[in-house]
């Protein structure tokens, strides 16, 4: 039995209605409503061009491996019993980077420029994580 | 403008699980420090630490007696602003704000010298995050990204992809500095390591391996600045403050907007690669002036960065750098670490580079460079973080 897993218990407004809408089963990014730059992870302004206002997009869901590496011991107690597991930075074709899981394949098989595509998953009961999985 | 030096380097020994307070380390390093110097610490009135150092500046001048602080300053994160520490202490002395001014690093590190439970209260940070995120943990920790390993190696694998780098050269840089801490009593890793000994240390997060990854210490590092006339009047060859720099840069810990900048390889203006530029322009000299390199590095795939960022080799060229031999002592051409660095003689946070540019430019080093006039300094590169040079006075 794993420890539970670290849980995503935001309190700015922004991180809510991320893991909200993953909850829900999207991935969605937030988009300047002036110029259009999605930013992630959520925050109220745009880097870009200071504007404040801002859409939830849907996310393609597609992008690349963009970094990866395999962890072995030691590491969070959740994740003691599921080493070595893969664990990489996705860039989205919006050109947002996140951080993520590559479920159905090896660890040692993924690998940096690997095309993938998100998957909404269910890690443990009442927690849904935006993972990936190699793009069909 | 009055020019800053170092007058004084102090410091624990190095250990794991001490069983002493930060409180108590501290003070020792600073005591060492100023009599290193030949000064009271009554003469201290500036104090420059890190914002995560848990040893506070009204602490210190209770314990240690000093009168009459008027400067205290704090760098942002952690291991990034090992150099800018001491190029805090030296603006101060520059513009008179204060005329002995301590930078410090006070550290329990090892996993039993855990004391509280804020992640900076000693132990590993990250293993005392909770399983309830509110920061920017959320956006890592539920993929299993804690520790600095695992967003090292993910920055590590990058480069690889990118520049062709080979986990290899990260294993011959901690060979190096193994080889340098063999040579120097003070470190905690005394036993020489060869690339098979690294291949065969465990895998943390793939390509890093046990033998690139800092200790895990307790100890503490002072140094004392004060001006270049006033320090040429103290006991030991003073050591000028030539040029700092600091820059902004994303940080490990956010790897979202650190890939999103690109800053991890400095392609971007605001990074190393701009700071470096400032920095050798502010001391009129180049890169390949600079005799002696000490970089901070929680992992050894910091060193080919910061060597590449900062300009002592072409950008992706830092590997074949380090395979060439470039950075071991006594052949190289521009030695690094020769203390043993952080995963060698002891991990302060990599303030102990910063007493080992000092011997070096006072020619008193285990490992030292024949003549070393010029020394380069910088924190850990993923960092906000910044640079210092430091020249002997001859
Ligand atoms: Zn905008």
């Amino acid at each position: 039995m794993s420890a539970a897993y670290p849980r995503p218990d935001p309190v700015a407004e922004d991180d809510l209605r991320f893991w909200a809408n993953v909850a829900a089963g999207e991935l969605r990014i937030q988009r300047c409503a002036d110029c259009g730059t999605h930013r992630h992870p959520p925050r109220p302004i745009c880097a870009a061009c200071g504007s404040t206002a801002g859409d939830w997009v849907p996310a393609s869901g597609r992008g690349e491996v963009w970094a990866s590496t395999v962890i072995h011991p030691p590491t969070l107690a959740a994740f003691a019993s599921r080493t070595p597991y893969a664990a990489v930075v996705v860039r989205l074709e919006e050109g947002v980077f996140v951080v993520g899981n590559v479920v159905d394949c090896p660890p040692d098989e993924v690998a940096v420029g690997m095309p993938v595509e998100v998957t909404i998953t269910e890690v443990e009961p009442g927690l849904r994580l935006p993972l990936f999985r190699a793009s069909r | 403008m009055t020019r800053a030096a170092v007058a004084g380097i102090g410091q624990t020994t190095y250990a794991k699980d001490m069983g002493r307070t930060e409180l108590d380390l501290a003070c020792e390093a600073i005591q060492a420090a100023c009599e290193d110097a030949g000064l009271s610490v009554t003469a201290i009135d500036g104090l420059v630490s890190y914002h995560v150092e848990q040893v506070a500046e009204v602490d210190l001048a209770t314990v240690l007696g000093i009168p009459d602080l008027r400067l205290m300053a704090r760098t942002p994160s952690g291991g990034g602003g090992a150099a800018s520490i001491l190029g805090i202490a030296a603006l101060a002395v520059e513009r008179g704000v204060a005329e002995c001014v301590v930078a410090f690093r006070a550290r329990s590190r090892s996993k039993a010298a855990s004391y509280g439970d804020d992640p900076n209260e000693g132990g590993r940070p990250w293993a005392k995050a909770g399983d309830r995120l509110r920061d920017s943990r959320q956006w890592h920790h539920p993929f299993g990204v804690a520790a600095p390993a695992h967003e090292f190696a993910l920055i590590a694998s990058r480069h690889m992809h990118v520049y062709g780098t080979r986990a290899e050269h990260f294993g011959m840089q901690a060979v190096a500095q193994r080889f340098h801490a063999s040579r120097n009593p003070d470190a905690i890793m005394r036993n020489p390591i060869t690339l098979d000994d690294w291949r065969a240390s465990r895998p943390i997060a793939d390509p890093i391996r046990l033998f690139d990854c800092s200790l895990e210490n307790d100890g503490a590092v002072a140094v004392l600045v004060t001006s270049l006339e006033r320090a040429r009047d103290l006991r030991h060859p003073a050591v000028s403050v030539l040029a700092q720099v600091q820059y902004g840069a994303p940080i490990h810990t956010q790897l979202c907007e650190f890939f999103g900048t690109t800053a991890a390889f400095g392609e971007r203006a605001g990074g190393a690669v701009s700071a470096s530029r400032r920095l050798f322009a502010q001391a009129g000299v180049t890169p390949g002036d600079v005799d002696v390199a000490l970089i901070v590095e929680p992992f050894t795939i910091a060193v080919p960065l910061a060597l590449e960022q900062y300009g002592f080799c072409e950008r992706g060229a830092g590997g074949p750098f380090i395979e060439g031999g470039a950075t071991r002592w006594p052949d190289g051409a521009l030695p690094v670490n020769t203390h043993g660095g952080s995963n060698g003689e002891a991990f302060i946070h990599g303030v102990n580079h910063l007493p080992e540019a000092v011997r070096q430019l006072r020619g008193t080093a285990c490992s030292q460079v024949d003549g070393a006039e010029l020394a380069f300094v910088c924190g850990a590169i993923s960092d906000p973080s910044g640079a210092v040079l430091l020249g002997a006075d001859r």
